[in-house]
C-alpha cells in the first residue's frame, strides 16, 4: 500500500512524542492544510530588479505586474485561473478584498498602498490549480518588502528563484537560495535577460557550479522575457523557442503540475524528517538519563534544581546591581563629558567677546552637546548589552542565545525638547539693544532666537551704522567697553552653565527612565527563561522521582516505551524518505 | 574667512603635533608620517563597489592618475559604484565619519534601463530620485548614472568601428531591428562579418550598438561626432562635472578631512592623557571649519534635500562656492572695487532670510550657514 503525503503527516501528528511539542505539530498542521488545498503555489522570488515581474507577465502574456527600471513591486501579487478576468487588492490593516480594474492593478502594486494583490485571468498554464505569486525584491533581510516575500515563501509549493544573466550569482543571492531551499525544497533557478547579456551562457554555467558547490540541488533555465513577449505579440514559434520559455512552461506543466503529488510528498518528507529528528534526539537523551547506570537520575536532577535556584538568585542580583551601577555610571559619564565642554566654554569666554562670537559659539555648543549626549547614549546601549550578555551567561548553553530586544529609547526627543540655548542679554548698549528689548515681547520661540542672533551677528555693521562711537565719549568708551565685556563674559558663562545643568538633568532623567524600562524588560525575559528551565527540571525531577520510587520493572517499562517510541519514529522516517522517492 | 590655506596650515600643524606626541610609538609614528606625506600629495580617489560593478571600466573611461580601484583606506574621496541601490550599499556607505567625500555612481546604467535606446534617460531619473532620498543623501554628496562601457567606447572609437556601425545602420530597418534584438542574434554565425560584430559587442554592449546605429541613422555621420555624442550620453561628462565640483575644487578640504580622520584614529587606537589638547584641536577644526558646513549644505541644495525659495537658491549655491571659492566668484563679481559694499548688502539680506518666520527649520539653518559664509567673505575683504 502506498501512503499519501497527508497520510504520513497524519501519522506523524498521532505520535505522542511529536504531539507533546506544540511548535512541531503546528508546523506539520500548516503543511497539511497547504497540501490538502488543491492550489499549487509557485512563488517567484529574487533580488531587486532581476526581472521577476516581467517574467510573470511574459509567462502569462499580459501586463499584470508592474515592470520598471526603478524599484517597482511593493507587494505580492497572487495570480490564479479565472474564466472572467478580475483583480482586487488588500489594503493595510484590512482583511477584505477591494475590487480594482485589471488595467490599474500594476499601478496599485507599485503604489505602496496595498498589502497584497489578487488577480484572476483565463490562462491554460494556470489551469489545474496553479497559482503564481510575484513578490517584491529581496533586499537584505530587514525591509518590510522582504518580510512580505518571506511570508509568501513559507506557503510555497514550488519556488522560481530569479537572477539576471548580466552578472553571476552574488554571495548574498547564494545565501538566499540556501535559505529558500530549507523552507521549500522545490526550487527552480531562472536566469533572465539573456537577450541583453553577451555572456549569459558563461554566467549560467558559473551559477550552476556555484549552486553545486553550495551543495544545493537547483536545476536552472535561462530565459528572455523580452523575446517571449515579442513571440507572443507576433505568434512566432521560433522566437518563443529562443526566449527559453518553453523549458520554463514545461517545468511548470511536467514537474510542478504533473508531479504536484511528488512535490508535495517531497515537502512533507523534508518536514517530517526534520521534525522526527528533533523529537528522537530528545527521546534518546531521556533514555540516557533514565539509565540507572549512567550518572543521571534523581540526584543529578536535584543538584541541577539546586543550582538553578542559586543561579536564579545570582542573576536577579546581577541585574539589580548591574542596573544600579549602570545608572550612576551613565550619569557620571554625561557629567564628565559636559564638564569638558564647560571648561572649554570658560576658556573661550575668558578671552572672546560673547557679543561677537555668540552665534558661532551656539553652533559649537549644540554640536558638542548633541555629540556628548549621543555618545553617552551609545555607551549606555553598549553597557546594557554587555550586562544582558553576562546575565544570559548565567543560564545554560541552550537558552543563552536569547537576549531580548532592549529597546532603549534614544534621547533625541529630549534634545528636541531642550531646544537651543537661549541668548542672554549680551548686546552692547546702543540701538541694537533697544531694538531687541523692543522686540522681546512680540516674538517667541525660534523666531525670537533667529532675530536675536541675526542682530547679534552683525555688531560690525551695526556699530558703524548707528555710530555708537560718536554717541559716547571717546575716553569713557574704552573703560565702559571693558566693563561691558567682562559682564557679557560672565553672563555668557552662567547662561551656558545653566543650560548644561538643565540638559544633564533632563537627559539623566530620561536615561534613568529608559533604563528602568529595560530593567523591567530584562527581568521579565529572564524570569520567563528561568521558569521554563524550572518547569523542565521539575518535570525531570518528577519523572526521576517516580522512577526512583518505582521498582525496576516500572523503570524498564518506561525505557521500553521510549524505545518503542523511537522505533515508531524510525519507521515513520523510513516512510517519509519513501515519500520523496515514489513517483 | 577661514580660508582653505588657513585650514591646510592648521592641519599641517596638527599632524606635526601628533607626530611629536606619538614619538614613542613606532606604529603610530609610521602611520602619521605616511599621512603627512599623503597630505602633501594630490587628491586620491578610491573606486569601490561589488565585484563586476564596472570599476575597471569606469577607471578606463575617467583616465585619471590618482583614482584607485578597490580598497578605501588612504584615499581622500570615494566613487561608490552600484546598480539598484541595495541594503549592502547603504551598509558600505554608513560609518563614514564625515560623509562629504562620496559620490554614488549608478554604474552599468545602460543595463538598468534594460538596454533600451532610452535606457540612459531612465537611469538618470533613477539617479535623480536617489539623490533626493534623505537617507542616501546623508551618506553621499551626489548620485550620478554612468554607462562606463559606452564612455570608453566613445572616447576611443576607431574609424573601423565606425565603418562597421555605419554599415549596420545602412541595413533595412526591419533587418537591423531583428539583428539587435538579442546578443545571440547579433552574434549569429550564419551571417557574414560575425567577427566584426563580436568586436563591436565587446566594446559597446548591445545598448551601445543600438544607440550608435540609431544615432548614425539620425545623421551623426562622422566618427568624431558620434564619439562625442556617445560620451555625452554615457553620463561621463556629468560625472566629471560632479567630480570637479565635489572633489577637485574642494581638494584642500578633502585632504584636511582625511588627515583629521587619520589623527582621530590614532587618538582612539592609542589614547594618551597628554593628547587632550590635540583632541580638542581636532574637534575644533572639524566643528569650526566653515568649509565642511558649506560642503554639506551645497550638496543638500544641489540634490534637493534642502530647498530654498527658487529666487535665492542660485545665489546661495554661488555664495557657498559652487562656481569657485574666491570672494569674487562667490559674489559673482570680477571687479575688486565693488566687492565690500555688495558683500555687506548680501550679508544683510541673508541675515533677514535667517530670521524669516516663514522658513522651515532646515531652511533657517541653511540661511545661517550662508550668513557665516558672507561674514567670511567680508572678513577676507577687510583683512
Ligand atoms: N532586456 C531585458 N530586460 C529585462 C528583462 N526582464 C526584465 N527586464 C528589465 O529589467 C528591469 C526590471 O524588471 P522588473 O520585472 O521590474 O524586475 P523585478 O525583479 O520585478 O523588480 P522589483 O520587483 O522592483 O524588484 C526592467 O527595466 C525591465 O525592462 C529581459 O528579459 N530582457
Ligand atoms: N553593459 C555594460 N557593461 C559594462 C559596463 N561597465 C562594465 N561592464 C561590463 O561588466 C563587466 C565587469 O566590468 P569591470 O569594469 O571589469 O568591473 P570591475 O568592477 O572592475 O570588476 P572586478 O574588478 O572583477 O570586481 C565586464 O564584462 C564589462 O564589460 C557598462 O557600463 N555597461
Ligand atoms: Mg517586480
Ligand atoms: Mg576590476
Amino acid at each position: 500500500m502506498t501512503m499519501t503525503a497527508l497520510d504520513v503527516i497524519d501519522e506523524a501528528l498521532r505520535q505522542p512524542a511529536i504531539g507533546r511539542r506544540r511548535d512541531l505539530t503546528s508546523r506539520l498542521s500548516r503543511l497539511r492544510g497547504r497540501l490538502a488545498d488543491p492550489a499549487i503555489r509557485v512563488v517567484v522570488v529574487g533580488g531587486l530588479k532581476q526581472g521577476k515581474s516581467q517574467l510573470v507577465n511574459a509567462l502569462l502574456g499580459a501586463t499584470l505586474c508592474p515592470v520598471h527600471d526603478d524599484v517597482a513591486s511593493a507587494a505580492p501579487a497572487v495570480i490564479r485561473h479565472a474564466e472572467q478576468p478580475w483583480a482586487a487588492v488588500v489594503r493595510p490593516g484590512q482583511q477584505r478584498l477591494e475590487p480594482v480594474e485589471l488595467d490599474r492593478i500594476a499601478e496599485e502594486i507599485s503604489g505602496g498602498q496595498v498589502v497584497r494583490a489578487e488577480i484572476g485571468v483565463p490562462r491554460a498554464v494556470l489551469t489545474g490549480g496553479l497559482v503564481i505569486v510575484d513578490t517584491p525584491g529581496v533586499d537584505g533581510l530587514r525591509s518590510e518588502h522582504t518580510s512580505r516575500t518571506l511570508a509568501e515563501l513559507a506557503e510555497a509549493d514550488a519556488v522560481l528563484a530569479v537572477t539576471d544573466a548580466l552578472t553571476e550569482l552574488s554571495p548574498a543571492e547564494l545565501q538566499f537560495l540556501r535559505f529558500a531551499t530549507t523552507i521549500c525544497p522545490n526550487v527552480l533557478g531562472v536566469l533572465t535577460k539573456t537577450d541583453l547579456s553577451p555572456r549569459w551562457r558563461a554566467h549560467l554555467e558559473r551559477n550552476r557550479m556555484l549552486v553545486a558547490e553550495a551543495g544545493l540541488a537547483i536545476p536552472m533555465v535561462a530565459v528572455s522575457s523580452v523575446l517571449r513577449e515579442r513571440a507572443l505579440a507576433t505568434s512566432d514559434q521560433d522566437v518563443n523557442a529562443e526566449s527559453g520559455f518553453p523549458a520554463l512552461v514545461s517545468y511548470l506543466e511536467n514537474t510542478v503540475k504533473a508531479q504536484a503529488g511528488l512535490l508535495a510528498r517531497r515537502s512533507a518528507s523534508e518536514a517530517i524528517l526534520a521534525v522526527t529528528e528533533q523529537v528522537s534526539l530528545g527521546l534518546r537523551a531521556e533514555l540516557s538519563t533514565q539509565d540507572p547506570s549512567s550518572i543521571g537520575g534523581l540526584e543529578d536532577a536535584q543538584r541541577a534544581a539546586e543550582l538553578l535556584r542559586r543561579q536564579s538568585a545570582r542573576w536577579q542580583n546581577m541585574l539589580m546591581d548591574g542596573m544600579a551601577d549602570l545608572m550612576s555610571d551613565v550619569d557620571h559619564d554625561l557629567r564628565e563629558r559636559t564638564r569638558i565642554i564647560l571648561r572649554h566654554t570658560d576658556q573661550a569666554f575668558d578671552k572672546a567677546d560673547p557679543a561677537k562670537t555668540w552665534d558661532a559659539y551656539c553652533d559649537w555648543l549644540a554640536d558638542k552637546l548633541t555629540d556628548a549626549v549621543l555618545r553617552n547614549y551609545d555607551w549606555t546601549v553598549e553597557r546594557t548589552h554587555w550586562l544582558a550578555q553576562r546575565i544570559a551567561e548565567q543560564f545554560d548553553e541552550e537558552s543563552r542565545g536569547t537576549i531580548p530586544d532592549l529597546g532603549l529609547r534614544d534621547p533625541a526627543t529630549v534634545l528636541e525638547r531642550m531646544g537651543a540655548l537661549l541668548t542672554p542679554d549680551l548686546a552692547p548698549p546702543g540701538i541694537a539693544n533697544k531694538v531687541i528689548t523692543g522686540l522681546r515681547g512680540s516674538y517667541s520661540g525660534m523666531l525670537m532666537f533667529g532675530l536675536l542672533t541675526s542682530l547679534m551677528g552683525m555688531p560690525l555693521v551695526n556699530f558703524v551704522s548707528v555710530g555708537a562711537g560718536a554717541v559716547m565719549g571717546a575716553k569713557t568708551l574704552k573703560e565702559e567697553r571693558d566693563a561691558q565685556l567682562k559682564r557679557r563674559q560672565a553672563v555668557a558663562k552662567t547662561a551656558v552653565q545653566r543650560h548644561i545643568d538643565e540638559l544633564v538633568f533632563q537627559v539623566g532623567k530620561h536615561s534613568r527612565d529608559a533604563l528602568r524600562q529595560v530593567q523591567r524588560r530584562l527581568r521579565e525575559h529572564f524570569t520567563e527563561q528561568a521558569e521554563q528551565l524550572q518547569d523542565n527540571l521539575s518535570d525531570t525531577i518528577r519523572r526521576a522521582r517516580e522512577l526512583a520510587s518505582a521498582d525496576l520493572a516500572a523503570r524498564n517499562q518506561r525505557n521500553q516505551s521510549i524505545a518503542e517510541e523511537i522505533n515508531t519514529l524510525v519507521a515513520l522516517r523510513q516512510r517519509a524518505q519513501a515519500l520523496a522517492l515514489t513517483s | 574667512m577661514i580660508t582653505q590655506e588657513v585650514l591646510t596650515e592648521d592641519v599641517r600643524t596638527m599632524l606635526e603635533w601628533a607626530l611629536r606626541l606619538y614619538r614613542g610609538s613606532g606604529k603610530a609614528t609610521n602611520f602619521l608620517a605616511q599621512q603627512r606625506q599623503l597630505f602633501e600629495e594630490p587628491l586620491r580617489v578610491g573606486v569601490t563597489g561589488r565585484p563586476k560593478a564596472g570599476k575597471s571600466t569606469l577607471l578606463d573611461a575617467l583616465d585619471e592618475d590618482d583614482f584607485i580601484e578597490g580598497h578605501t583606506s588612504d584615499v581622500d574621496a570615494v566613487l561608490h559604484l552600484t546598480g539598484p541601490v541595495r541594503a549592502e550599499d547603504r551598509a558600505a556607505l554608513q560609518g563614514n565619519p564625515l560623509p562629504v567625500n562620496t559620490i554614488v555612481v549608478l554604474s552599468r546604467a545602460d543595463e538598468l534601463g534594460g538596454g533600451r535606446v532610452d535606457a540612459m534617460t531612465s537611469a538618470k531619473m533613477i539617479a535623480r530620485r536617489l539623490r533626493a532620498e534623505p537617507e542616501l543623501g546623508e551618506m553621499c554628496q551626489d548620485v550620478v548614472a554612468v554607462a562606463g562601457l559606452l564612455a570608453v567606447a566613445g572616447r576611443t572609437l576607431t574609424d573601423a568601428e565606425f565603418d562597421t556601425l555605419a554599415a549596420l545602420a545602412a541595413l533595412p530597418r526591419v533587418e537591423l531591428d531583428e539583428l539587435v534584438l538579442s546578443t545571440d542574434r547579433f552574434l549569429n554565425p550564419a551571417l557574414e562579418d560575425v567577427v566584426l560584430r563580436q568586436g563591436l559587442l565587446e566594446r559597446l554592449g548591445l545598448f551601445g550598438v543600438r544607440l550608435s546605429t540609431t544615432l548614425v541613422r539620425r545623421g551623426y555621420g562622422d566618427p568624431s561626432r558620434l564619439a562625442a555624442e556617445l560620451v555625452q550620453r554615457s553620463g561621463l561628462n556629468d560625472l566629471r562635472l560632479t567630480i570637479k565640483r565635489q572633489f577637485t575644487e574642494r581638494a584642500p578640504v578633502l585632504k584636511a578631512r582625511s588627515a583629521l580622520v587619520a589623527v582621530e584614529r590614532v587618538l582612539r587606537a592609542e589614547p594618551r592623557s597628554e593628547a587632550r589638547g590635540l583632541h580638542a584641536e581636532v574637534e575644533r577644526i572639524q566643528v569650526t571649519t566653515q568649509d565642511f558646513r558649506e560642503l554639506r549644505l551645497l550638496a543638500a541644495l544641489q540634490t534637493g534635500r534642502v530647498e530654498l525659495p527658487s529666487e535665492i537658491a542660485a545665489e546661495a549655491e554661488q555664495l557657498l562656492g559652487r562656481a569657485g571659492t574666491s570672494p569674487g566668484s562667490r559674489l559673482g563679481l570680477t571687479d575688486d572695487e565693488d566687492q565690500l559694499p555688495l558683500a555687506l548688502t548680501v550679508l544683510d539680506r541673508w541675515q533677514r532670510y535667517a530670521a524669516n518666520p516663514a522658513f522651515r527649520r532646515a531652511q533657517t539653518e541653511a540661511a545661517k550657514t550662508v550668513v557665516r559664509t558672507c561674514e567670511g567673505i567680508i572678513d577676507t575683504l577687510t583683512r
